[in-house]
């Protein structure tokens, strides 16, 4: 006999739980051996016994107070809202409409999305410019070249050159476009104020991010290319560029912040 | 027409009728109190209100169990962190190495093999259970408990060797 009665097969057999090979191992092995298959015959039959005391057991169940409370849950999560992206007009402010509250919200936006730019504070503005150049210097020094900076300048001793950050290197407009986006979304898909107030804090970051990261981007390609390429159309392209790419942790944010409400709210 | 929160619903009530009973005998098992079970299992099910069906269902009963099992383990372990066990609870709980009359007691009040399975160790004690009363294959098992399925083999193994030889020497000690 090549398999001994200490061998778990056995019991995998009687129990139905070996694959085609293994039954034929243990089969063969029946055949061949009496003592095998007397084995599996008393595996089998202790098998059923527990089978059966084990069903005799008496039944336990839950008290009536925890049933009502999982009926109470699965008629909540029955009525539980689905990640739509469909504004409900509640969130439009459809549900109580006032034309002429709506059209002074409208205004109001509009006039901030013109005048803001303008009106804008300079030391916000020198804020986002030299949160935006610290952030290119770190990523330019992790990179490699040699750099000095000296407010919004950065030297490169190796090639001699210095690049100055021009006050349109922040994008105001694209960060207002980001700013008034966040404040309107906010208010069509988002329920909790301190959530739309999360939602337009994150533009601050990001938009230091962005820019930060595309100083660092012409500042590669002076690097690698030259300076005689930096009026080339692949500069022109980089603002909308880039601004692209901000929209998607924008977006990414905006999904998470949701997908928290509808938690909370399940 | 049926709506898809309706079906899901139905969907939960079944699992409750249908395992709430093994559910609770699990848990008991491996945490001693029925009352501590019970609230197991009910977590457990207020849970699956969370899943959603069509990700759940293809394997529902390793799902229940293996949502139950950690929930029973992490009580389990705060209990045993929290507090030492009294005498009286250490007398309670069933052993191997019980006193005979306890033991002999013990089987007058259960069924013979359900007495035998208590003395086995618990992780043999939860495959055999497993697979006897629940119905779980040996690879279901492995999922739940995370064993190997080679392990679950050895310890459903093991549990019904020592439960037959136990119940061949019941037989002969009550034999004339």
């Amino acid at each position: 006999m090549n398999i001994t009665y200490d061998d778990p097969r056995l019991t995998a057999y009687a129990l139905g739980e070996l694959d085609d090979a293994g039954r034929s191992v243990i089969e063969t092995e029946m055949r061949n051996f009496d003592e095998c298959r007397c084995e599996i015959e008393e595996i089998t039959s202790a098998a059923a016994l527990v089978r059966s005391e084990l069903a005799s057991e008496p039944a336990l169940a839950l008290t009536p107070v925890q049933q009502r409370a999982i009926e109470a849950k699965i008629k909540l999560s029955g009525s539980r809202p689905k990640l739509s992206w469909i504004p409900s007009a509640e969130n439009w402010g459809l549900s109580n409409w006032r034309p002429r509250k709506g059209l002074v919200m409208l205004n109001t936006l509009q006039i901030c999305l013109v005048t803001f730019p303008m009106v804008m504070p300079e030391a916000i503005l020198a804020f986002f410019q030299n949160a935006s150049i610290d952030m290119a210097y770190a990523l330019i020094k992790m990179a490699g070249p040699t750099v000095v900076k000296h407010g919004l300048e950065l030297t490169f001793p190796s090639y001699g050159a210095t690049l100055r950050l021009a006050p349109e290197c922040s994008r105001i407009s694209s960060s207002m476009v980001l700013l008034l986006g966040s404040l309107l979304l906010g208010m069509l898909y988002l329920r909790s104020p301190w959530k739309r107030v999360l939602l337009t804090l994150f533009v601050v970051p990001l938009v230091i991010v962005r820019d930060g990261f595309r100083i660092f981007t012409i500042v590669e390609f002076f690097v690698q290319m030259g300076a005689h390429r930096m009026g080339s159309p692949i500069f022109l392209l980089g603002t909308p560029i880039f601004f692209a790419l901000s929209l998607i942790p924008f977006l990414l944010f905006l999904v998470w912040l949701r997908k928290l409400e509808l938690k909370a709210s399940n | 027409m049926e709506t898809d929160e309706s079906r899901q619903a139905q969907w939960i009530r079944a699992a409750v009728d249908r395992f709430s009973g093994p559910l609770t005998r699990y848990a008991q098992v491996i945490i001693g109190d029925l009352d501590q079970a019970r609230d197991v299992v009910q977590e457990t099910f207020i849970r699956l209100c969370a899943e959603k069906p069509e990700r759940v269902d293809s394997h529902l009963a390793q799902w229940l169990f293996t949502v139950c099992r950690n929930r029973a383990l992490d009580i389990q372990r705060k209990q045993s962190r929290m507090k030492p066990l009294s005498q009286a609870e250490m007398n309670a709980q069933a052993s191997p190495d019980a006193s005979p009359a306890a033991q002999a007691e013990r089987h007058e009040t259960d069924g013979e093999v359900l007495g035998l399975l208590a003395r086995l160790p618990k992780n043999q004690q939860e495959v055999v259970r497993l697979k006897f009363q629940n119905g779980l294959s040996y690879r279901e098992i492995s999922e739940v408990t995370h064993l190997s399925v080679s392990n679950v083999g050895f310890l459903m193994h093991t549990a019904l060797k020592t439960l037959r030889q136990q119940m061949k020497s019941e037989s002969t000690r009550r034999m004339p």
